[in-house]
């Protein structure tokens, strides 16, 4: 009996020797449909997203995994400028597209498709390490990025502490259809500030491996400590660095110059940003289960030499419902300060900053999102997912700095997105 | 109110085990080795939403090295 039972724990246990050094393939996909107004009423932009990523893995420890994603953008995106109690015109004296009063002036002419590769491997080393490498491509009409990564992961304490010590360099290649301007330049001005992108100004076509354009380039560093605190509990912290240096001013956000009075703009010009960033993150994870559920906290301490530092909570709970259905709810909330050289606008006569953004992606805000996901166990080897996500950004209407007639508008719209992604995961 | 109370305490009781460091056994982690308690199980999902967040927010990183640039306007 007592044999028996020793054969039986031995046959056990060479099953499940096999069964982990078994290879297997995996697809996970995903298509996502993304919807973004504003509180003024504009629908602004919209994307689908479909994803596909295919790993053969050998153990948990080793695999190759490719990702795919297309991404394919239109519908409207904000200039920069101010709304104004006045129509406008973009630009001031040219013939160009008009925003209506009261309303945050959107570029209606915004289109884009983005296709992304990344080839990634995990290999053991020995019984208590292993490396991860990677290589990224991915292309826009203006835009253009190529990156490795590299990282190490070495086991302690039975395996009860892992340490992760890893880096990314990117180079990225920006090509805007309008151009690159001189910093500060008059919108749609006929003076010779503007050169032309090296794709040929206006061009919608996706071109592949040019690498032409300015350049900008990333190292990215990270050290990680993973810790099995108990059989129910994970806990992880990361500390990263990332340093950039190159051409970071975005060509297609302008800045109103308004009059010190009344308020009114001016003059709309060209954006100018540092040409360097250097951003540091602190991030814990805990992931701990209760019964069949598992709850997972992440907070993130973010900050760099632009002055931004935000807080960021991401709470998920991965709720059982029997034994197909899986729901899990999402919270998450993002506060962010703004950069050192953002601006609600510039006022004519005063001496220029030596950058300066109104891109309200650099602005004071906070960023809301509510959401929930199923997950439908089709068969053993086979899930449907779809989930739902509402997400807001709001910041400053009515910021100390507003002048004249900006008092009387909204300086910052808040910013509705919805998503809608269909999953579909299946091993073979 | 009673039946509150016992509940918290339950709540509270498995929560402190929960952050108890203990050490574990090999055959201790069945629970750990859940899809669900993974560091990120719904990978796909949210590498979709992170591209969002890098998009749209001034802020970015902190779960890894990896994945592709992108002129996001």
């Amino acid at each position: 009996m007592q044999l028996n039972r020793k054969l039986a724990m031995a046959v056990g246990s060479l099953l499940a020797v096999t069964q982990a050094q078994a290879e297997e393939w995996e697809v996970d996909s995903a298509v996502m449909l993304y919807n973004e107004t504003d509180s003024m009423g504009q629908d602004r932009v919209s994307i689908f997203e479909p994803v596909v990523s295919i790993t053969q893995k050998n153990t948990p420890d080793d695999y190759v995994k490719l990702d795919f994603v297309y991404d394919s953008l239109t519908g409207a995106t904000p200039n920069g400028a101010n709304a104004s109690s006045q129509l406008q015109q973009f630009p001031k004296n040219n013939p160009g597209y008009y925003v209506k009063e009261g309303y945050a002036p959107l570029n209606t002419n915004f289109e884009d498709t983005r296709i992304a590769l990344n080839l990634s491997t995990m290999k053991p080393i020995d019984r208590m390490s292993r490396f991860t490498a990677g290589a990224s491509y991915s292309v826009e009409t203006d835009y253009e990025s190529v990156g490795g990564n590299f990282s190490y992961l070495k086991d302690f304490n039975n395996k009860q502490t892992t340490v992760t010590v890893g880096g990314a360099y990117t180079m990225d290649w920006v090509n805007p259809s309008v151009g690159f301007k001189d910093p500060f330049s008059t919108l749609g001005s006929s003076t010779a500030n503007t050169t032309t992108s090296a794709s040929g100004g206006g061009e919608k076509e996706l071109s592949t491996f040019n690498f032409a354009g300015k350049e900008k380039n990333t190292l990215d560093m990270i050290l990680g400590v993973s810790h099995v605190l108990n059989s129910k509990t994970l806990l992880n912290l990361n500390y990263g660095i990332s340093s950039t240096s190159g051409y970071m001013t975005d060509d297609y956000k302008i800045i109103s110059v308004i009059d010190g009075t009344t308020g009114f703009a001016q003059d709309y010009v060209a954006e100018a940003r540092p040409d360097s960033r250097f951003k540091q993150t602190l991030k814990g994870t805990v992931v701990t289960a209760f019964g069949a559920d598992s709850l997972h906290v992440d907070y993130r301490y973010f900050w760099d030499d632009w002055d931004v530092t935000a807080h960021t909570f991401d709470v998920k709970y991965y709720l059982t419902v029997g034994e197909k259905l899986t729901v899990r709810p999402h919270f998450r909330y993002s506060a962010q300060t703004q950069a050192n050289f953002y601006r609600l606008s510039l006022t004519q006569g005063e001496a220029l900053p030596k950058y300066a953004s109104a891109d309200y992606r650099l602005a004071d805000m906070t960023t809301l999102t509510l959401g929930a996901m199923a997950t439908y166990k089709l068969a053993h080897d086979l899930s449907l997912s779809f989930s739902m996500e509402n997400i807001t950004q709001s910041g400053d209407s009515s910021p100390a700095e507003a002048i004249g007639d900006q008092r009387t508008q909204d300086m910052f719209p808040t910013i509705d997105m919805w998503t809608y992604t269909f999953g579909l995961k299946s091993k073979f | 109110m009673k039946a509150l109370l016992v509940m918290m305490g339950i709540i509270t009781l498995s929560a402190c085990s929960n952050f108890t460091p203990k050490d574990v056994k090999p055959w201790e982690r069945g629970t750990l080795a859940r899809d669900n308690m993974k560091l990120v199980p719904d990978e796909v999902h949210t590498g979709l939403d992170e591209h969002i967040y890098f998009s749209k927010e001034a802020v970015s990183g902190g779960s890894g090295v990896g994945g592709g640039g992108c002129g996001c306007n």
